[in-house]
């Protein structure tokens, strides 16, 4: 059992080399049976790595403290479930973690495509075992999670030595969002390597059309969607768990796995261009090159410490092996995009200015500023650093100043955006179809202004956020209408209806609308207040409307912890409205204290209590007050995003009515027949995704 | 006579004693209250803001003096090391000194790092110049290839068969749209 992890882990590597030999032979001599054995042998590296993967988390629930990895990130009294979790708390583990994952995705790839696309899969199967080759390497080579604890006996002997106990899991990660957060945002990392395959394989094989796009739609969404969840999830860790009253600080490695997301949201958009029009070909191609570089680069940020930052939980040498294989992977781009670049020619071009491609061109450019800045500032005190040898801090204002008018721009682009007709849209229509939405977003700001809101900039999201929901809704409602019309349904069915029939374009409005609340959320931060204050037993706080009394301190002693717990009653308007319980936990097998937020939250503000422990000057109990509006807005909109994206992969009701290839007679003489034209209207391929 | 005098001398002695031990406490407590850095010691607004924009340089945050937090530390507030840049910020502030000057200390005394973002001076010029101006040339890229793609561009018909003009009115009647421009 003790070598079977590292075995199956190197059993995997060579799988990986063989699928890529293997995949090239096949490729370059046309030979069926050995591109099917290149595939057998990628599938194989899921179930290898898989083995390995089992093997380590055995080790952890059997407390092998005899395991370098098991002593250093766990110890008896962790719960299991921290235990299981503990897998991904190291660099190796994570690595291992990211392998799988990697593995998992390209087994379902090949699997489900083993019959389909026959010139194209083995191209995409080249392109993952090379990806999963390098990372094979690291987890063999590099970073191996099974490396044993030895030590030299009396005669000199080298032997396998055990720990009486683990170092423990770090305090940080004992939470119950970290079970979760860093898969999910793996599974966005390694999801984009799908797209990014297919894409490259399309690219090298010369494979027509647009079907790539077509396949790797949902693969992409998924990722997308992952990575959003891991994002959001990561923002909920730091708000629930740092204790410092925020959410988001512009730390490098909350950065990177923004950046994936950022590139990845902007060839969503793009490539309905593509689809619709067979435009921006080279522009899709680049932004899935850079989408899946940007995974990497994120993931080398996390993992080798080369910016500073309280996430990376690593400092080590593996930057380098990165570097090497992001310059591999860019220079395999460049050169196939080069050789191949006639492959790209668009079919189509720009009609006009105000129109639905150019408001993709736009919301392209806008994603890809956001993308670049938020990316400038991470690299730039490297940069600082290696041109004038002094380091320098980019913090928050920097981000802030850059960031805010660009994704403001970015929210009104989403109201402009599905407003505007394929190909040219008149001025009359733009007023007809601007004029309700905009007039609301106008009126909600005076409101707001009359109710003394302040701040420029929320001022402006809020009034954007107020004419993009409208945008949203007059799109259901307009469709809605004609198909109640037609069936004599109610309008809520009708919106179903509408709904099922096109859910791409339906669930992508209900994505923008989580968005909308996502920027609302975030508007509210300008009215964050706190207050900090020593805390006798009896004594009271005061925060907005909140009065918060302190009524107890006492001590809960598990056997993975001792805590010291406040206990605080809260009062608004004289009357009692709840008790909360902040912590202030210390972790005994790594000797850590860490706290444990109790928050109270509502739709219109968040009560943040942070038990800060005893004050070094006196020794009285001090209590951290935070009033934090809107935020759970935040958290409201990501669940949004997440059943909007899910809405949007569920195939189209009467798909087979829309998309079914029919002579062209024989429809027309259907549309003169028919009651409605509206099906006519989607025929000429104006259906508005 | 003497004993009295004694007695009298030594009266005032346990006094003057007493006096000097009352006096020596009082200052303990003043001292407590007034020269050591509070925990809480009330700043200025301006002192606040200064503090934001220079970095805690204790080495195991990336907080700013003023929002120092010290999380895993053994308190979750303002360590040691933000509390002196802070009282150092409050102490420029009393003197009246101006916000560069103060600012500039902190670069002297920990190297361009104490501060939250970097100046726009020198090489640092392109952290705050290079997100507005890619992006803007990235723009004007665009409108160039826009602009010649539409001098290239023949408005075709759609593909499919002519929609009759009643139909289109009809979906333009329904839908709001326009379809046929």
């Amino acid at each position: 059992m003790d070598i079977l992890g590292s075995f199956s882990l190197l059993l995997a590597f060579l799988a990986a080399v063989y699928a890529i030999g293997a995949g090239i032979a096949g490729i370059v001599t046309r030979k069926t049976l050995l591109t099917k054995s290149a595939r057998n042998a990628g599938m194989a590296v899921f179930v290898l790595v898989t083995l390995a993967v089992a093997c380590l988390e055995y080790y952890f629930f059997t407390d092998n403290f005899s395991m370098a990895y098991v002593a250093a990130h766990s110890n008896r009294a962790l719960p299991f479930y921290y235990k299981f979790a503990a897998l991904w708390a190291g660099q190796e583990g994570s690595l291992l973690l990211w392998t799988w994952l990697l593995s998992t995705y390209a087994f379902f790839a090949l699997f489900v495509n083993r019959n389909k696309h026959p010139e194209l899969m083995p191209y995409v199967g080249v392109v993952l075992a090379g990806v999963q080759t390098f990372f094979l390497t690291l987890n063999n080579f590099v970073a191996s999670p099974f490396a044993v604890l030895a030590g030299a006996d009396s005669s000199g002997v080298m032997r396998v030595s055990a720990l009486a106990d683990g170092h423990g899991l770090n305090p940080l990660l004992q939470y119950p969002e970290m079970v979760i957060h860093p898969p999910m945002l793996y599974l966005g990392y390694t999801g984009f390597t799908i797209p990014f395959a297919f894409a490259l394989g399309a690219l090298l094989g010369r494979y027509p059309g647009e079907k790539w796009i077509h396949i790797t739609r949902r693969w992409t969404m998924i990722a997308w969607c992952f990575q959003g969840i891991g994002v959001l999830l990561g923002a909920h860790w730091a708000y629930a768990v740092l204790g410092w009253g925020g959410y988001w600080a512009w730390d490098p490695v909350e950065n990177a796995a923004l950046l994936p997301w950022i590139t990845g949201t902007a060839f969503l958009h793009s490539v309905m261009m593509q689809e619709k029009r067979g435009m921006m070909k080279v522009w899709n191609i680049w932004l899935v090159f850079t989408t899946f570089m940007l995974c990497i680069l994120g993931t080398m940020l996390t993992r080798s410490g080369i910016v500073s930052s309280v996430h990376a939980f690593a400092q080590s040498s593996i930057g380098n092996w990165f570097v090497g294989f992001l310059l591999l992977v860019f220079i395999v781009c460049f050169v196939s995009y080069w050789k191949n670049r006639d492959y790209l020619r668009s079919d189509n071009q720009l009609d006009s200015l105000v129109s639905r491609e150019s408001s993709f061109l736009f919301n392209n450019l806008i994603l890809l500023a956001a993308c670049f800045a938020v990316l400038w500032g991470t690299l730039f005190p490297v940069l600082s650093e290696a041109v004038t040898g002094n380091k320098i801090s980019m913090g928050p204002p920097f981000y802030n100043k850059v960031n805010i008018p660009i994704a403001l721009f970015l929210l009104l682009l989403t109201g402009v955006g599905p407003l505007l007709a394929w190909r040219k849209t008149s001025f009359d229509a733009l007023k007809r179809n601007f004029a309700w939405p905009l007039s609301g977003g106008v009126l909600a700001g005076i409101v707001a202004l009359v109710f003394g809101f302040r701040d420029i900039y929320s001022l402006i999201c809020l009034i954007l956020g107020v004419f993009v929901t409208l945008t949203i809704l007059s799109e259901f409602i307009r469709g809605a209408r004609v198909i109640a019309a037609r069936d004599g349904s109610n309008l809520i069915s009708a919106v179903g209806e509408l709904t099922m029939r096109n859910t791409r374009r339906y669930g992508g409005y209900v994505v923008h609308f989580g968005m909308v609340l996502i920027f609302i959320g975030i508007a509210g931060v300008p009215f964050n207040k706190d207050i900090q204050k020593e805390m006798a037993i009896g004594q009271t706080l005061n925060i907005g409307p909140y009065s918060i009394l302190c009524q107890n301190f006492d001590r809960v002693v598990t056997a993975n912890y001792d805590s010291e717990r406040a206990t605080l009653e809260v009062f608004r308007n004289g009357k009692s409205e709840m008790m909360l319980y902040p912590e202030r936990r210390f972790f005994l097998a790594s000797q850590v204290t860490e706290t444990m937020v109790a928050v109270q939250s509502s739709p219109l503000r968040d009560l943040y209590i942070v038990y800060a422990g005893r004050s070094p000057e006196n020794g009285q109990p001090v209590i951290h007050a935070y009033l934090n509006p809107l935020v759970k807005w935040i958290w409201f909109g990501g669940i949004v995003v997440v059943l909007g994206t899910g809405l949007a992969m569920v195939p189209n009701r009467r798909a087979a009515l829309v998309l079914r290839p029919v002579n062209e007679q024989a429809w027309g003489d259907r549309v003169a027949a028919s009651a409605s034209p509206i099906g006519a209207i989607a025929r000429r391929g104006d259906t508005g995704d | 006579m003497i004993d009295g005098h004694v007695r009298g001398a030594r009266f005032h002695r346990t006094r003057a004693k007493s006096l000097l031990l009352a006096f020596a406490a009082l200052a303990f407590v003043l001292q407590g209250a007034l020269l050591s850095p509070s925990l809480f010691a009330q700043q200025t607004e301006r002192g606040k803001e200064l503090g934001k924009r220079v970095k805690c340089m204790c080495g195991g945050c990336n907080d700013s003096a003023t929002g120092c937090n010290h999380t895993g530390g053994s308190f979750s507030g303002p360590c040691d090391t933000a509390k002196g840049m802070q009282k150092e910020i409050d102490e420029r502030v009393a003197r009246n000194e101006s916000d560069d000057l103060t600012l500039q200390a902190f670069v002297q005394e920990y190297g361009p790092t104490a501060l939250i973002v970097p100046p726009a001076r020198g090489f640092n010029i392109a952290a705050w110049v290079t997100p507005v101006v890619v992006p803007l040339i990235a723009f004007v890229l665009v409108w160039v290839v826009v602009r010649r793609w539409r001098q290239k561009a023949t408005l075709a018909t759609a593909s499919g068969p002519e929609i009759p003009a009643e139909f289109l009115a009809r979906a333009k009647r329904e839908t709001g749209r326009d379809y046929d421009e």
